[in-house]
């Protein structure tokens, strides 16, 4: 994943053109984050209160964004996204997901991250955290996986490699022997000497 | 281990607000700051309404043979997260948060603890109407107290689990 330097105020985004969808079974809170949304110069804002309604719209339309409450009745986000990650058609399957959730102990943060979304957000969602994300996702570039029990982008966000001496599974893993130190071992003398207590003269 | 196919797809939500044009953070956070406020009037009312059905429901004023229902209770706490942007800084969707976490345990455990919740409730109301104006140790505090509350109820629940065993 590319190393993400932060969102800056002078940054220019233009998000007139994306496809973006909204689904929320509480209509003040698809309310908010619409008007939001909308004042970011977003023009195609698909609104949607029930996971039925939004698959109406992923099926016939080819959407850029995802913005899913993960808690809500008869069909959850979390499902949905399932659905979207497996039973979608291309490009929507691969859509960029974002979760909001409003109540996040750990279990609700991994059903973010389990079903294949990009991110979770907790809720309630600012209008700069919402505009953050969106940034953030949009460079994403993790791959996608595609497995049995997991579809979505890679969930692996750190890469600090096998342990030494261990070769990687991953085919762009190094190999184990490159983590033999690569400058000369310090002596005994030079580790004593850094272990030493020395006074320090205030 | 099953097998995974890794692949790159593109990214086209990069391409777009990238194409030039558009509007900098700056203005468009300051415009969608704006524009939610429209919404606040409704979001208040909707938070009022939810309290006075937590509290006819759940809350200390409810009667005693009130059907116990958490997982409403759970809905009913993440309906004012929803729309608690409104009261940004209150402390309200922490309070709610915490209902969410007592309303969990009661449903995971088929337990429910009338006071432990009422407190909550009490908590939320004063949130509500004072949490802006409250100084951010006593918020804390209150939240603090909450959680404590919650504890002392998902001990209970320990305890009396072990005792029968």
């Amino acid at each position: 994943m590319s190393e993400h330097r932060p969102l800056l105020s002078g940054d220019k985004l233009n998000l007139e053109r994306v496809n973006f969808l909204l689904v929320d079974d509480n209509l003040q809170a698809l309310d908010i984050i619409g008007q939001a949304v909308s004042a970011f110069g977003v023009r195609n804002i698909f609104k949607c209160q029930s996971a039925k309604e939004a698959k109406e719209i992923i099926k016939r339309t080819a959407l850029d964004f995802a913005l899913i409450d993960g808690e809500m009745p008869v069909e959850n986000g979390y499902d949905l996204v399932r659905w979207i990650r497996r039973e979608a058609s291309e490009p929507n399957r691969f859509v960029p997901v974002v979760v909001v959730t409003g109540h996040t102990p750990l279990s609700r943060v991994m059903q973010g991250r389990d079903c294949g979304a990009h991110f979770t957000v907790a809720k309630p969602v600012t209008p700069k955290v919402l505009l953050e994300r969106i940034f953030w996702v949009a460079r994403d570039e993790r791959n996608f996986v595609e497995s049995d029990n997991y579809v979505g982008p890679d969930r692996r966000f750190k890469r600090l490699g096998p342990p030494a001496g261990i070769d990687g599974r991953r085919k762009d893993d190094a190999r184990g022997q490159i983590g033999l130190a690569s400058e000369p071992n310090l002596s005994q003398e030079e580790i004593n000497s850094l272990m030493k207590p020395a006074k320090v003269a205030l | 281990m099953t097998e995974a196919r890794l692949f790159r797809v593109s990214n086209r939500l990069k391409m777009l607000i990238h194409a030039g044009g558009g509007l900098t953070v700056r203005d468009a956070v300051a415009r969608a700051d704006k524009a939610v406020e429209a919404s606040f009037p409704a979001a208040l009312g909707s938070i009022d309404a939810t309290l006075v059905e937590l509290e006819a429901s759940y809350g200390a004023s409810a009667p005693a043979d009130a059907p116990r229902d958490p997982r409403r209770l759970y809905l009913l706490s993440t309906q004012i997260i929803d729309v608690a942007l409104c009261l940004q800084g209150s402390g309200i969707d922490d309070g709610a948060r915490q209902l969410c976490d007592l309303a969990d345990h009661c449903a995971e455990h088929g337990v429910w603890d009338r006071e432990a919740i009422a407190v909550h409730i009490q908590a939320l109301f004063l949130l509500r109407h004072t949490g802006l104006e409250m100084g951010a140790d006593h918020r804390r505090r209150m939240l603090r107290g909450l959680r404590q509350v919650t504890a002392k109820c998902i001990a209970a629940t320990a305890g009396s689990a072990s005792a029968t065993g």
